[in-house]
């Protein structure tokens, strides 16, 4: 459900209208808004208002990323030797912390006595700013990809753990009991039955994943690597280059957006038969 | 006898099964605390790397009394910590909510800057962190401006939640009994706006408190982040745990103090009993079911 879904209470351009002009109308606002935004910035670093030095400005910085796209090192390493080892830690680490976290909170969800009993230590484990387990866990891997890809893992399993839990704890007896009344196994009842209705839950924890298995990954490269995306920005923040900076932030939001974006078609695909 | 089988009037009676679930839970609990004294004692798992918990209750007490770690008492770092946490806290909060109102009433803003809330909100914040850092320099306004943004973001997208939720009839409804503006906003869409503005309130908290943890992993000498860090760092996990654990009481009284004065100020309003803590709101997201 969009934002402008809710907020049009009629559309921009007539229903009937063709096609390119419904197109043309949802996305003139927003770019108008973004060519405005860096006309104000790209000005105020021309006049003095704001400093080059501290703010860069968007020619600098779309210079910088046109050049790291060709090749162009910055601090002797390629954007994409960095691109791969975060997207490496990031898509690793969620595949596992997912699996993990799926698998953990179907079996919690499906044994209510295991799940009581367990329940304050996931709350408190859930209440935990995730962001202090980061130093741990650089602690125990050591500096480096070890440690980030276990920092996206710890944060992925911790999301997917708890919304698996309540997905699946909170399927309706009343299926189960039916199913079993008319003969189906338990692995039956488990495929068709519990998975199907919990996963609108998982899909939910799936997707808030995304975001900390991120988060996990750049703040472990901000404090303990040498490489990635993260080590870039916090290299050229050391190095007061906000033009690095600003094109790193920018493959980085690609990145994010690239990921965003096949879990969203993993979503829909999955849940095909709910109406959006 | 407190146990029985079925609980009877009168007396507070508690059911047998849920006294074995707490037995249990205290059970498992004891359990891993004894499981991991032991292994760290007899050198399975190393104590420099895993501590224990006897030295961490140790040092726990130890801080509390006033010992000075790093040069500074355990009180000052949390003062340090919690003094950018608070400052920006409610800078941002309270521009989230009027950026928020002004964005959600409008259609055209909203439509104009969907795709970019849409994409902020994808990206971790903490990314952007640098960027303050590298603007503010290092020191107690860069975290504040961590925090502030944090908790803009948050408030900001709760509100617009909040604003557009609310009934257009009501409004009509007041308009057409010849409500001045400012009397439908004034009476109408902030009161129809609140529950959506307290539940970002509280959602906040966690998110502020991390964001001025991050500040301080990566441009500080201070606070508790940084104590984190630095216990890391040094080889501490004693320390690290240490201030783990005062860096969740600290989250966890925030909280507590946001969401009673929540309570407070609008007694009316329902309280959510399960919430979760960890996601920042989504439109269209309902949350997880309640964990039974």
């Amino acid at each position: 459900m969009t934002l402008t879904a809710r907020a049009a209470v009629g559309q921009a351009a007539p229903r009937n209208a063709p096609r390119h002009r419904i197109l043309i109308a949802r996305v003139w606002p927003p770019l108008l808004v973004g060519v405005v935004l860096l006309g104000i910035w790209q000005l105020s670093t021309a006049f003095g208002l704001l400093s080059p030095a501290t703010f860069s400005a968007p020619s600098q910085v779309g210079v910088r990323i046109w050049g790291a796209l060709g090749g162009a090192p910055m601090y002797d390493k390629s954007i994409w030797e960095n691109v791969a080892v975060t997207a490496q830690a990031v898509c690793v680490g969620y595949f596992f912390g997912a699996v993990a976290g799926v698998v953990i909170g179907y079996v919690l969800g499906r044994a209510p006595f295991v799940a009581a009993v367990f329940q304050p230590y996931i709350r408190a484990l859930a209440a935990v700013p995730k962001i202090a387990l980061v130093p741990l866990l650089v602690l125990v891997f050591g500096i480096g990809v070890q440690a980030e890809t276990a920092n996206v893992v710890l944060m992925v399993f911790i999301m997917v753990v708890f919304s698996t839990f309540s997905g699946v704890a909170g399927v309706r007896a009343d299926f189960v009991n039916l199913a079993r009344i008319m003969g189906a196994r338990k692995v039956t009842v488990a495929t068709r039955i519990v998975i199907p209705a919990a996963l609108p839950a998982i899909m939910s924890g799936l997707r808030a994943g995304v975001p900390f298995a991120f988060i996990g990954a750049i703040t472990s490269e901000f404090i303990a690597s040498s490489s990635g995306l993260g080590w870039l920005m916090q290299r050229a923040t050391a190095q007061y280059d906000p033009t690095g900076l600003f094109a790193a932030l920018v493959y980085l939001v690609v990145l994010v957006w690239l990921f965003v974006q096949v879990i969203h078609a993993i979503e829909r695909r999955v849940l095909r038969w709910q109406r959006r | 006898m407190i146990v029985s089988r079925t609980p009877s009037r009168g007396r507070l009676l508690i059911p047998r099964r849920q006294v074995i679930v707490w037995a249990c839970t205290f059970g498992v609990g004891v359990l891993f605390l004894f499981a991991w004294e032991l292994a760290s004692r007899a050198g399975t798992i190393d104590s420099v790397f895993y501590s224990k918990p006897t030295d961490i209750v140790v040092r726990l007490w130890q801080d509390m009394l006033g010992a000075e770690v790093y040069g500074r008492t355990i009180y000052e770092q949390i003062w340090i910590t919690t003094d950018a946490v608070l400052i920006g806290y409610v800078a941002g909060a309270a521009g989230g909510v009027l950026v928020g109102f002004a964005v959600g009433r409008s259609k055209w803003l909203s439509r104009a800057l969907e795709p970019y809330i849409l994409t902020f909100y994808a990206i971790p914040k903490i990314s952007i962190a640098p960027l303050f850092i590298l603007i503010l320099g290092i020191g107690l306004e860069s975290k504040i401006a961590i925090v502030a943004m944090e908790s803009f973001f948050i408030l900001f997208m709760s509100t617009i939640r909040g604003v557009l939720e609310i009934d257009e009839q009501l409004v009509q409804i007041a308009r057409i009994m010849g409500a001045s503006r400012r009397t439908v906003l004034g009476r109408i869409l902030l009161p129809a706006s609140l529950p959506a503005i307290f539940s970002g309130l509280q959602l906040a908290v966690p998110f502020a408190v991390i964001g001025a943890v991050l500040g301080e992993y990566i441009a500080s000498n201070r606070g508790l982040g940084w104590l984190v860090l630095y216990s890391g760092s040094s080889l501490d996990a004693t320390g690290l745990f240490t201030a783990i654990v005062i860096l969740v009481a600290l989250t966890w009284l925030l909280a507590q103090i946001v969401s009673r004065s929540v309570v407070a100020m609008a007694p009316w309003l329902p309280r959510n009993q399960e919430r979760r803590n960890d996601s920042e709101p989504q439109v269209g997201d309902r949350g997880p079911e309640v964990v039974r």
